[in-house]
Formats: structure tokens, sequence, C-alpha cells
């Protein structure tokens, strides 16, 4: 608890401006760095045509990719903020689901099927986003378990306790 | 149209690499007998530069191509290996009973179910872990250490209610089969006035 203000903060109805700011800038400089290398790759040869076809490009489709991240961001968000309301807690469930949900809901003009492989399409890709910081939690917790911890005191409110039963739970 | 493509056709597409030499070395040689030309020409060895297989390689291309292809594959396992470990660690995250987050759900149960709790902090009660990136609380504060042969783990994490919030600190202890059992739970809350709720005492 290093920061006792984020404590009192509820994230949530702006958590999702955030998402989508966020998704925006994402989708702007990675879109516009792919389009910019597409502009260059068909245009006619010469540095010039070049260079002005790829500028060309990051100025039509940089926007565009970064205003379907931004959608993208915050539908996962508004997602994930109805979830931890209606189950009380945060945990990475939130996100799998949410990202379920988006994704079959941008996917909705395509038809029943075309939502459900969307909504699965979306579900492992953020189970496989929310795995990365369990599995380095889990690294680190078996590297923490090797060294073997003196136990630390238990909470004096508690009372004294009874040294007899320590072992034998 | 037809009768001129059908008229180009072989010279535009069907042309292959031999025909362009044999044509070029009859007209640079000015042949005096068209069969010395051709005898002279099937013993040269520019011959079977063109006639060699487009497909067989030099054993440089090779080499090149070996080390395309290793790298290639290479790539491929390692991204399949992490792709592995992070299905692994999802399912053992959210399909076992003695992970942090199962271990989160229990506690944060068991808080809820508290007649005392629930009239301090109000209802509803949220659980909530440490700020990460990005305004996610999912961090959950965990030491595993050992006493003896038995695995423990203290685990803190933030509730919410209606009315007042806390920080809620527990420790398990894992018993003989392996399965975490809650040894005590309790809820420091925060603001004024302090206090301590005491969910659970098994030591």
């Amino acid at each position: 608890m290093d920061d006792i203000e984020s404590l009192y903060r509820e994230p949530c109805p702006w958590r999702i401006v955030d998402d989508a700011g966020g998704g925006f800038a994402i989708g702007a400089i990675g879109g516009g760095i792919f389009s910019f290398y597409k502009g260059i790759r068909f245009s006619s040869p010469g540095f010039k045509s070049r260079a002005w076809s790829g500028v060309q490009a990051l100025k039509a489709r940089g926007p565009v990719y970064g205003g379907n991240f931004a959608v993208w961001g915050g539908l996962f968000s508004t997602m994930d903020c109805c979830l931890m309301s209606l189950r009380g807690k945060e945990d990475p469930w939130n996100s799998v689901v949410a990202g379920a949900t988006a994704s079959g809901m941008l996917a909705l003009r395509t038809g029943m099927v075309g939502m459900i492989g969307a909504a699965i399409g979306g579900a492992i890709i953020l189970g496989l986003i929310e795995s990365i910081p369990i599995a380095m939690t889990r690294y680190q917790a078996t590297q923490q378990r090797e060294m073997t911890f003196q136990q630390a005191p238990d909470p004096s409110i508690l009372g004294k306790q009874d040294v007899s039963t320590l072992h034998r739970h | 149209m037809s009768f001129i493509s059908r008229v180009y056709q072989p010279i535009a597409y069907g042309k292959p690499y031999k025909h362009t030499y044999l044509c070029y070395s009859t007209k640079l040689q000015s042949p005096l007998d068209q069969e010395n030309v051709n005898e002279k020409i099937r013993h040269s060895s520019l011959l079977k530069v063109v006639e060699r297989d487009p497909k067989a390689l030099t054993p440089i291309e090779k080499v090149v191509r070996g080390g395309k292809d290793a790298t290639y594959s290479g790539v491929i396992i390692v991204a399949f290996g992490l792709t592995a470990i992070l299905i692994w660690a999802f399912f053992s995250e959210f399909f076992s009973s003695n992970s942090l987050n199962s271990l989160f759900t229990r506690t944060l149960k068991v808080i809820r179910e508290d007649e005392n709790v629930r009239r301090v902090l109000g209802e509803p009660i949220r659980g909530f872990g440490e700020h990460t990136g990005w305004n996610r609380r999912r961090h959950i504060d965990h030491v595993p250490y050992k006493v003896g042969d038995s695995d423990h783990m203290r685990i803190e994490y933030n509730v919410r209610g209606q009315r007042r919030m806390g920080r809620v600190n527990a420790d398990l202890k894992k018993d003989g089969r392996g399965r975490y059992q809650i040894r005590y739970l309790l809820i420091r809350l925060e603001g004024i006035p302090e206090g301590t709720l005491i969910v659970q005492d098994s030591r």
C-alpha cells in the first residue's frame, strides 16, 4: 500500500475513458507504423514517391486503426466494470469474460455463429494476456518458497498462540 | 484479339532460357554448318548452366536455406513453448483450489458470510488487490513460507463495503491432503475509529 490515495479512488467509471484512450494510442501508433510500411511497400519506386505514399497511407489508415482499438478498449473496459460491480470482486475472470463479450458484441452483425466464434477468440486472447502476470507471479512464488522463511509473528490482536497446536495442523 | 494472342503467346510466355541461348549463339557465330554449331553448343559448359534444374541449389544456397529453416522452426518452437506455459499457468490458476485466485475467492466468501463484517462494513462487500498498471487492482499480496515441512501462505487484500473499507490479513496452511486451510482471517479497518474484525481464528 504505497499509495494511500489510490486505495480510496474507485477506478471504475473513469477507467473506461482511460482504456479507450489507451486503445486509441496503441492502435494509432501501431497501425500508423503498419500502414506507413504498407504505403512504402506498395508504392511506385523512387525515394520521394515512396516516402510520400507512406505518409499518405499513414494519414489515411492510422487513425482508423486507432479508432478500432479505442472502440474495443472502451467496450472491453465497460464489460469489465460491469462484471466487477456484479460479482463484487476483481480477478482475471472478469477480463476473460469481458473480452469474450466485447468481441462478441463487435461481431454482432455477422450473426450468431460469427458472434460465438469471435467471443471464443476474444476469451482465448484475453486469457493468454491474463496468464502472463499469473505465470510471472507463480515463477516468483516458486523461487520464494525455496528459501525457508521464518514464520512471521501472528498479529498480536489474536492473542498468544498455543504453541502445542502450531505443528499439529 | 484472340488471333494476336494465339500468335504471340508462345513467344511471350512459353520461352525457356535454353531456347534463347540457342538463338543467340547461332546468330553470333554466323555458322557455316548448322550441325557443327549445335555440336559445339552441346559440349559447352554454358549449356549445362542454362539447362540445370531451377529447383536445384548451390551449396551456399543450401546453407542459407538451412539456416533460414532452422531459425523459423526455432521461433515456432519457442512460441509454442511460451503458449504452452501460458495455457498451463491459466489452467493451474483458475481450476485449482490452491491457487492464489481461489484462496482470494474462498476467504472473500467467508468474509461476506460473516454477520459482524457485514454489519460493520455494510453491504455489498467488494474485494480487490493492489493497484497495478492500467487501473487494475488485481495483484494480491502474498508471502509463501514454510514451517518445518508444512507450507504456509499469507495473503493480504482490500475489502470495501457501503460504509467502511479494510485490509484483509489471512494466513493459510496446507492440511494433510495438500489443501490450504485458513489459520486466521482478520480485517484491519481503515480510517477512524480504528479496529480489527477477527473473522476466523482456528489456530
